[in-house]
């Protein structure tokens, strides 16, 4: 703890990508442990890994995209190539009389 | 507005009916994958379908037959689902509570991703206990 690299709030909102105000809310409710040195708020790193180490960051981006996908996948036309396949084989199954 | 294309799942009788030129339903399934690609389907099968289709023709028609399927069905734009980890969950559940049912693994799994998916029909020549609200395709029982 000696060693443990102190933070100020605008340092950690670069960090988290988030408006300082999230962060001071953060302290306020708990969810960040922060540290008061003579008046000013400081939050130390293992704080900071403690905190990001339960985020999960969820990417709006890839999970839109993904979305589409998944609602507009690729559509089975006449030039599929698994049509190809029609009448391929010819399985040699016991004939039965 | 634009109409979304219409979704379907195919099981593995389908796939090696549309093979096999001499499986007795032959002639519906490729009249069936005719009908799909025409009207611009979404078509969604499961990993479990594949995995069954591929040891099927191999057995059954030998390995280039199967290997042709695999390079095929990679090429496709037949999407393959793969259960994930909370759906093998749901699948154990779902069997354990109807034990008495006898209602196959790979059926309960392939009504699980259809329900994930939304899609309500399936197109398959076996018999289909409407798993999950999910039925068989009229394209297949009005033939």
């Amino acid at each position: 703890m000696a060693e443990d690299k102190l933070h100020t709030v605008n340092q950690v909102a670069i960090l988290l990508k988030v408006h300082p105000l999230t962060v001071r809310r953060y302290i306020k409710e708990g969810k960040l442990k922060a540290v008061r040195i003579i008046g000013n708020i400081r939050i130390p790193q293992t704080s900071l890994d403690n905190f990001t180490q339960d985020i999960f960051p969820t990417f709006y981006g890839i999970k839109k995209e993904h979305q589409v996908l998944k609602d507009q996948g690729p559509l089975f036309t006449i030039y599929d190539p698994f049509l190809r396949l029609k009448g391929r084989g010819l399985s040699l199954k016991p004939l039965k009389f | 507005m634009i109409k979304s294309s219409p979704k379907i799942f195919i099981d593995s009788s389908l796939f090696l009916a549309f093979i096999d030129r001499t499986d007795l339903n032959h002639q519906k399934a490729a009249t069936v994958f005719d009908f799909l690609a025409r009207q611009r389907y979404r078509v969604y099968t499961s990993s479990l379908v594949f995995w069954f289709t591929f040891q099927r023709l191999e057995k059954e028609l030998g390995t280039t037959i199967s290997y042709d399927f695999l390079q095929a069905i990679l090429e496709s734009s037949i999407e393959i689902v793969f259960p994930q980890k909370t759906d093998l969950i749901f699948i154990y559940r779902f069997l354990r509570n109807n034990q008495t049912k006898q209602i196959s693994l790979s059926d309960i799994a392939n009504a699980r991703i259809m329900e994930k998916l939304s899609i309500s029909t399936i197109l398959t020549f076996d018999n289909w206990s409407n798993l999950l609200g999910t039925k068989v395709s009229n394209l297949i029982t009005d033939q």
